[in-house]
């Protein structure tokens, strides 16, 4: 497949835009960080790849997020099969530890155990965590996710104060 | 990333797709030459004909599992053009539309072959037993066809049964 000059330039306008956002996602994702690596490898892929029959349907962000969590939810359905279960927030009854957190060399303790709860969760919730901590209101995420507007803001809501009482009764331990 | 680099995994993506329909056509490649390897040796001609036509069945497995693979790829590269729920709704059709058909394109395209090839065995000449033991022993290898068949089909059944509820679980949400 030979790329178009255009392919390759909206990939790096992308890449560069969005390249920070697309790494909070894989780690988000993915604990093992080899893994980690190869996730957001094929998200670069991919997104280089969909740019080839981008046709401007939607603004560059939320071309750019579809396609990363489209690729990241893929792996996750992959790796379900030798995992724990995925679930929802309301089922996680306690902040992880973050003792056997690898990734806590490079972010601070609270990223990490967010990560690792969001790890935990099923779809869409994950999707939506993800972007609502990216800055994405709730249209914005119902445009990624397709899930109505509604639906949208209403797990926000939840997720937030579901949360607020994971943080809030670590910091009592 | 570097674009070389994203053109380089590009190249590998498609080396490792080939590498993933490689891994599914080998139990086909080995069926295909273990009944190769008896129409050769096996004198007699239904077990030929019997042998024949499995082979015919696992390399209409093969297509199939190039179609369902050509599929899965195309939906990967669809990636930007749909929402997450629409991509995520596909891919679990996909997957159930897949395991629900596994009769007519997994176990039937054997079943001749099989039935031919076990009768061939049962009723060779060279077999000096009783026609009711022969009988017999066609009758219980038809009976462990059916247990094997059976127990795959229920399988795949509970799996789609499972892709069901996720399907109505995300229509659901979308709502």
């Amino acid at each position: 497949m030979r790329p178009s000059p255009d392919q390759d330039a909206r990939y790096l306008e992308a890449a560069a835009a969005h390249g920070a956002a697309l790494q909070r996602l894989a780690r988000a994702t993915e604990a093992n960080t080899e893994r980690q690596r190869d996730l957001l490898q094929d998200i670069h892929v991919a997104l280089w790849r969909s740019f080839a029959s981008f046709d401007a349907r939607c603004s560059v962000r939320t071309w750019v997020y579809r396609v990363a969590h489209n690729v990241a939810a893929s792996h996750v359905d992959r790796e379900r099969r030798t995992r724990a279960p995925l679930v929802s927030l309301d089922e996680i009854e306690q902040m992880p530890s973050g003792e056997n957190i690898s990734s806590e060399v490079e972010e601070s303790h609270a990223v990490a155990r967010l990560n690792a709860i969001i790890r935990q969760l099923g779809q869409p919730d994950r999707q939506i965590i993800t972007l609502y901590l990216e800055g994405l209101d709730a249209a914005s995420i119902a445009d990624v996710t397709g899930l109505s507007a509604g639906a949208v803001a209403t797990r926000v809501s939840r997720l937030k104060s579901q949360l607020a009482r994971l943080f809030q009764e670590n910091a009592n331990v | 990333m570097s674009l070389a680099d994203v053109h380089l995994h590009a190249q590998r993506f498609q080396s490792r797709i080939r590498s993933r329909n490689m891994i599914e056509y080998g139990a086909a490649v080995f069926v295909v030459a273990a009944f190769v390897w008896m129409a050769v040796t096996i004198p007699e001609p239904i077990i030929r004909v019997g042998a024949g036509l499995i082979i015919a069945g696992a390399l209409y497995v093969c297509w199939k599992l190039h179609e369902l693979g050509r599929a899965a790829t195309r939906g990967e590269l669809d990636a930007g053009a749909h929402s997450w729920a629409a991509f995520h709704r596909a891919e679990l059709t996909r997957q159930r539309d897949a395991l629900r058909t596994v009769w007519s394109w997994y176990l039937a395209p054997f079943v001749p072959g099989m039935l031919v090839f076990l009768a061939g065995v049962s009723f060779t000449e060279a077999n000096p037993a009783p026609l009711p033991a022969r009988l017999g022993v066609f009758l219980a290898g038809l009976g462990i066809m059916a247990a094997v068949y059976a127990v795959i089909w229920w399988l795949n059944a509970i799996v789609a049964k499972r892709l069901d509820a996720e399907i109505a679980a995300l229509d659901g949400a979308r709502e």
